[in-house]
């Protein structure tokens, strides 16, 4: 694979790698099967208007939406449910329904159509990352986006109003957060010791809410009940995206290894020290009274070739 | 009821499938199945907790992929919905308030595809979604005579309601039932599941 792949996405905040859950669904999953992107945040450029968010580009070809990336991304030999059986594989697809049909209208919900969250949290965030005029305009246009969407698929629209179903989406999603609790149970990821595609949409819909300092958050506090999610959560943060840039577990190895080698040449130059002082010491009482300024030269002949050593 | 009550009736219900108990209407399947819930006859209390997450989620499935898979080729396909769906939907209706529902249907769903994503993808990008998860569903049915265990569950109600569905109603090409027979044992629990529980209604005159 000669030429990279770009992903366009939202930038990050909250200790996330993305604020934007689809973005951080092809995130987590190329990180998971290996995949190296390109990560180019859309934040307070043009783009934050015009292009559709995540959005891989690969030579002159470009693919929107989480599903069809993940699909590219699979051709493309980048597969994280290689070991999945077929069975796996179709409760894969079905509890990625389950996640857009029950918890995306209350996670839409909770960041852009609750008053309190919106005008104190979301807005505030996308107006500050988008360049200037466009500030007054994104976050608006997004707000819009997702009630309609909330409207539509739950609100026999325009019969309905928001409020009327405010209560049925938010119950519905906590049963859904109660079943993923129920399926992850105690293993670290939802098909054994391996993270796919599924975990990758489940980090995506779940770490903001995790993260996000919501004002009124009833599905946060929710979710801060089930504690295998939210070590899930934490897990996947840990283990693949400590340090910007790099991916593996592999990478805490290295910054060890580095602080070792630095705490190693720092005990050299005090023993060093040590030493001098040593000579000093050893050298005085014999020169005190005749040579009160010849043992300078001595240490000074004696230092150099130790500093040498550590060299 | 009349054809034109029962219209009459889904208008202010909202929906159809609706019941009739007593005074009250309860319309959807959601719903349908808490009031028999709470009336002491349950499908699904058999299932543990991983089991029914499961079922929640292959549900979910169903109404995402096929549900919407079929309001996209009824109303979204103009040849269809020109020459099939329009004056099925407006027949119980005299003119004009026929084309207007008809018209106001359409533009409805539309918007709905326009706002799940739906709107940009072509008829042959939906038929091949659908296969996939009717291979989802073949997958997990497997050899089982049900979704799960050795009884019927909702989920082998709504799949069976939206597979019988597909399979017998006439469209424009027979594209959508081709791809759910390549499914074998998906035709199997259709057919079963017809003979087993709706013969002997056909006794009686209904279906």
């Amino acid at each position: 694979m000669a030429a990279s792949m770009e992903l366009l996405c939202w930038g990050g905040d909250w200790d996330l790698p993305s604020v934007h859950t689809e973005s951080l669904i092809v995130l987590a999953y190329a990180k998971f099967a290996g995949a190296k992107l390109t990560v180019k945040p859309v934040d307070w450029t043009w783009r934050t208007i015009t292009a559709v968010i995540p959005q891989l580009n690969y030579e002159c070809s470009s693919v929107t939406e989480p599903t069809q990336i993940l699909n590219f991304l699979r051709k493309n030999r980048f597969n994280a449910d290689y070991e999945l059986s077929a069975k796996q594989g179709a409760d894969t697809m079905a509890y990625i329904a389950l996640l857009e049909e029950k918890l995306q209208p209350a996670l839409l919900h909770t960041f852009w159509v609750d008053a309190e969250n919106y005008s104190s949290l979301t807005k505030p965030w996308f107006a500050a990352h988008s360049p200037f005029p466009l500030g007054f305009f994104v976050p608006g246009r997004l707000a819009g986006a997702a009630l309609s969407r909330i409207l539509l698929t739950k609100a026999e629209a325009p019969l309905h109003s928001i409020t009327e179903v405010e209560g049925k989406i938010y119950s519905d999603a906590k049963e859904c957060l109660n079943l993923l609790s129920h399926r992850l149970g105690t293993s670290l990821y939802f098909f054994g010791n391996a993270p796919t595609s599924l975990d990758a949409f489940v980090f995506g819909y779940l770490a903001p809410l995790h993260k996000a300092s919501l004002p009124s958050g009833q599905l946060q506090q929710h979710l801060k009940q089930l504690h295998n999610l939210c070590h899930f959560c934490s897990t996947i943060l840990q283990n693949y995206f400590t340090e910007a840039g790099s991916g593996r577990p592999h990478s805490n190895q290295d910054a060890v290894d580095a602080n070792l080698q630095k705490l190693t040449q720092l005990v050299n130059k005090e023993s060093n020290l040590i030493e001098k002082m040593d000579d000093n010491l050893r050298s005085s009482p014999q020169h005190r009274l005749n040579r009160a300024h010849r043992p300078a030269p001595k240490p000074s002949f004696q230092t150099a070739g130790r500093n040498s050593t550590p060299a | 009821m009349s054809l034109a009550a029962e219209a009459f009736v889904s208008q202010i219900a909202g929906k159809v499938p609706f019941i009739h108990v007593g005074n009250q209407v309860v319309s959807e399947l959601g719903p349908i199945v808490q009031f028999t819930k709470a009336k002491g006859h349950s499908l699904s209390d058999g299932l543990d907790d991983v089991q029914r997450a499961e079922m929640k989620a292959y549900m979910e499935l169903v109404n995402n992929m096929l549900l919407t898979a079929e309001l996209y080729i009824q109303w979204c396909d103009d040849t269809t919905a020109s020459e099939i769906t329009r004056q099925r939907y407006s027949s119980p209706y005299s003119w004009p308030l026929n084309h207007i529902l008809a018209y106001q249907k359409q533009w409805e769903v539309r918007r709905k595809m326009n706002a799940i994503g739906w709107a940009g993808k072509g008829l042959e990008q939906v038929y091949e979604d659908v296969s996939q998860c009717c291979q989802a569903l073949s997958q997990r049915l497997g050899t089982q005579p049900f979704f799960f265990n050795k009884q019927p569950t909702e989920l082998d109600a709504l799949v069976f309601g939206h597979l019988f569905t597909i399979l017998t109603t006439r469209l424009t090409t027979d594209e959508l039932s081709e791809r759910i027979k390549s499914c074998s044992n998906l035709l199997s629990f259709c057919r079963r599941i017809e003979q087993t529980y709706f013969e002997e209604d056909k006794d009686k005159g209904r279906l």
